[in-house]
């Protein structure tokens, strides 16, 4: 959010000569030579000793914590007597009100304590610490009164301004000036105050921080302090006082929301990634896309067996076949995956997928019906082949490792046949044995293969 | 790890239960139509084992109970009244809609990246490998939601969900129809 309203830029170029010179103040725990700040004291400061000023110049500087709890009463007890011109302006009359309450209040108990005198170098510093007070107290005075007018003098100016930036200050203010922002008149100021000490008790350096973006705020940089500030919390993790849940970032890490969902959403994906990868075969790829391929290829698979199984359990003639979908046909291997995995492969015979597929199958079932033999003819002229199912589970490990690997189909010839006389050209020979059948003759071209392809009286590739 | 045995057994009662509704009604089929009643049979019966929990199991059946398709009697008798109960769980048509919506929108973004992609001139090595990883990554998940049932309206999180069931599923049909082809042969040959 930006600082654009114009009290914020009166503000700016009215503290613009000044802003270094509270940081330096605070870091600072000796007295310093301070520069005419060219302050303009409302009438009712002008009526304050330089004393008093030193004093909290003094405590304000090395004991943030101390000074606060110590300056508790009067803050509590605001005393009218002293107003005088502060309100002027009828819009911040309950703003100026306070304002004087406050430092008279001060004053007053300056007075009782009674105090050294020091000179008047350090009064101008105290101008200042008390200017920034009042701007605090003018923010919590301003947000309660409501009044962002920015009207009447300086005073008025700095009023508003510290409620703009309150707005913006989510981080290290909001906790703090949460209460105040809601409390209405006096007890503005006691809210504050509480804020105070509240923020002393989080921790040492949360009051540092405050002041420091209270200073720097002032300046023409009090966004980017801000955000600076914010992200550095937020970024080492340490921040006890933020009121809004965040996702602990890590470092380095950014802590938009979009960026948290897209990693959320990340590590979700790589959760189940890994659960497949115990699940599919030869599951121990690293890189995303060829472990989507294992996925793709088993799936197939597993549905290709399922289709084989289910005609064998008509209990018709030989082996239904299915033919294959060959995932990579060409001899490359695996390094033409991006043109030949999947169905939009470049082939023809793959673009024409599962149609094609249905067809042979159908075809090859209807022949089977009649004639083992015929039905070889015909896969023969597809350039497919019968093979005993026992190689199932080791061809697919073999070519899961192989570069190619071609899809294989499972094949029950269901021997038994109730209903239909068995015919004597019944490869196999034993009962429960089924057939495969693979494509892409490249890719398997074990001689091994075709060997034990002739042990089942199968027809071996041409 | 293998599908648990009482994935199986359920899958075995359902499948029975539909084999025996489908041999009841037609006496002379084909082997194909067998073949195809067998499958049917099995399909629904695996997918009704998940009882509608599943994305997949659902489309399934909503594409099986297709109106005007001849297998939504078959499907209905298996299923009973869960049919009705399991169908109504996926908004067909309106995951279609939004599915055709989602779809064109991704054509219509995919176009204007691709453009966007040529005007820039020489990528640096890095982002070009990962430009193509993204575009291998993106064509097999597309080829994987053709595969599932159901998997053209998933996002990508759920599709890899409904992948490891769809797996554990399959394997467990595969095994139940295997074991019953063995038994039945050895009865059978004896």
């Amino acid at each position: 959010m930006q600082p654009c309203s114009r009290e914020m830029q009166a503000m700016n170029s009215f503290l613009c000569q000044t802003q270094q010179i509270p940081l330096e103040n605070l870091e600072s725990n000796g007295h310093q030579q301070i520069q005419n700040p060219k302050f303009e004291p409302t009438s009712s400061t002008t009526s304050y000793d330089d004393d008093f000023l030193e004093q909290m110049l003094s405590s304000t500087s090395t004991l943030p914590s101390g000074s606060w709890s110590d300056l508790k009463s009067p803050w509590d007890l605001p005393k009218p007597d002293d107003q005088t011109g502060g309100g002027s302006n009828p819009d911040h009359n309950n703003v100026g009100f306070n304002y004087d309450e406050v430092l008279a209040s001060k004053l007053r108990q300056h007075q009782i304590n009674g105090g050294g005198g020091p000179t008047s170098p350090p009064t101008t510093a105290m101008k200042m610490m008390m200017q920034q007070q009042m701007m605090l107290t003018g923010r919590a005075a301003a947000a309660s009164a409501a009044a962002a007018g920015g009207g009447g003098g300086g005073g008025g100016g700095w009023l508003s301004i510290p409620l703009s930036l309150s707005s913006g200050n989510d981080i290290v203010d909001g906790s703090l000036f949460k209460s105040p922002n809601h409390q209405g008149g006096d007890g503005a100021v006691q809210a504050l105050y509480n804020g105070f000490g509240g923020g002393s008790l989080h921790g040492t350096n949360q009051p540092q921080h405050f002041h420091h973006s209270q200073a720097s705020g002032f300046g023409a940089n009090a966004r980017t302090a801000m955000n600076q500030t914010q992200a550095g919390g937020s970024n080492t993790g340490g921040t006890p006082a933020q009121p809004k849940q965040r996702v602990r970032a890590r470092r380095g890490q950014a802590t938009d929301p979009h960026s948290i969902a897209e990693r959320l959403r990340r590590e979700r994906i790589a959760e189940r990634m890994k659960a497949l990868q115990e699940l599919v075969p030869n599951g121990n790829k690293t890189d995303k896309a060829s472990m989507l391929d294992e996925i793709i290829d088993y799936v197939k698979f597993l549905q290709l067996q399922v289709k084989v199984l289910s005609m064998s359990r008509l209990g018709g003639a030989a082996a239904a076949v299915a033919p294959l979908v060959a995932d990579a046909p060409s001899e490359g291997g695996r390094g033409d995956c991006i043109q030949t995995s999947g169905n939009g492969g470049p082939h023809g015979r793959n673009s024409n997928g599962n149609d094609s597929l249905t067809v042979t199958e159908d075809q090859v079932a209807k022949l089977m019906e009649e004639d083992m033999g015929s039905a070889m003819q015909y896969l023969q002229g597809k350039g497919l082949c019968l093979m005993p199912i026992s190689l199932a589970t080791a061809i697919s490990t073999v070519t899961c490792q192989s570069k190619n690997n071609p899809m294989i189909n499972n094949v029950n010839p269901n021997n038994n046949r109730p209903l239909r006389q068995a015919s004597g050209g019944e490869g196999p020979s034993s009962p429960s044995m089924s057939v495969l059948t693979v494509q892409s003759a490249a890719a398997m071209g074990n001689g091994g293969v075709d060997g034990s392809i002739k042990d089942a009286a199968s027809v071996s590739k041409p | 790890m293998s599908p648990p045995s009482s994935l199986k057994q359920e899958f075995l009662k359902k499948w029975i239960e539909g084999l025996q509704r489908c041999s009841s009604s037609k006496n002379n089929m084909s082997i194909l139509e067998r073949k195809k009643a067998i499958k049917l049979s099995a399909d629904v019966a695996m997918a009704s084992a998940r009882n509608g929990t599943t994305c997949w199991s659902r489309a399934l059946i909503a594409n099986v109970s297709k109106d005007g398709s001849d297998e939504k009697y078959l499907v209905e008798q298996i299923l009973g009244p869960e049919s009705e109960r399991i169908t109504m769980k996926k908004v067909s048509t309106g995951a279609s809609m939004v599915c055709n919506k989602r779809i064109r929108s991704k054509k219509i973004l995919k176009k204007s990246t691709r453009r966007i992609r040529r005007t820039r001139k020489c990528a640096p090595h890095a982002a070009l490998a990962t430009s193509i990883a993204k575009r291998l990554v993106r064509k097999r998940t597309q080829v994987l939601k053709s595969l599932i049932p159901g998997g053209k309206f998933m996002n990508e999180v759920s599709l890899i969900e409904e992948t490891l069931d769809y797996i554990i599923s399959l394997s467990a049909q595969v095994d139940v129809m295997r074991s019953l082809a063995s038994v039945s042969e050895l009865v059978n040959h004896n």
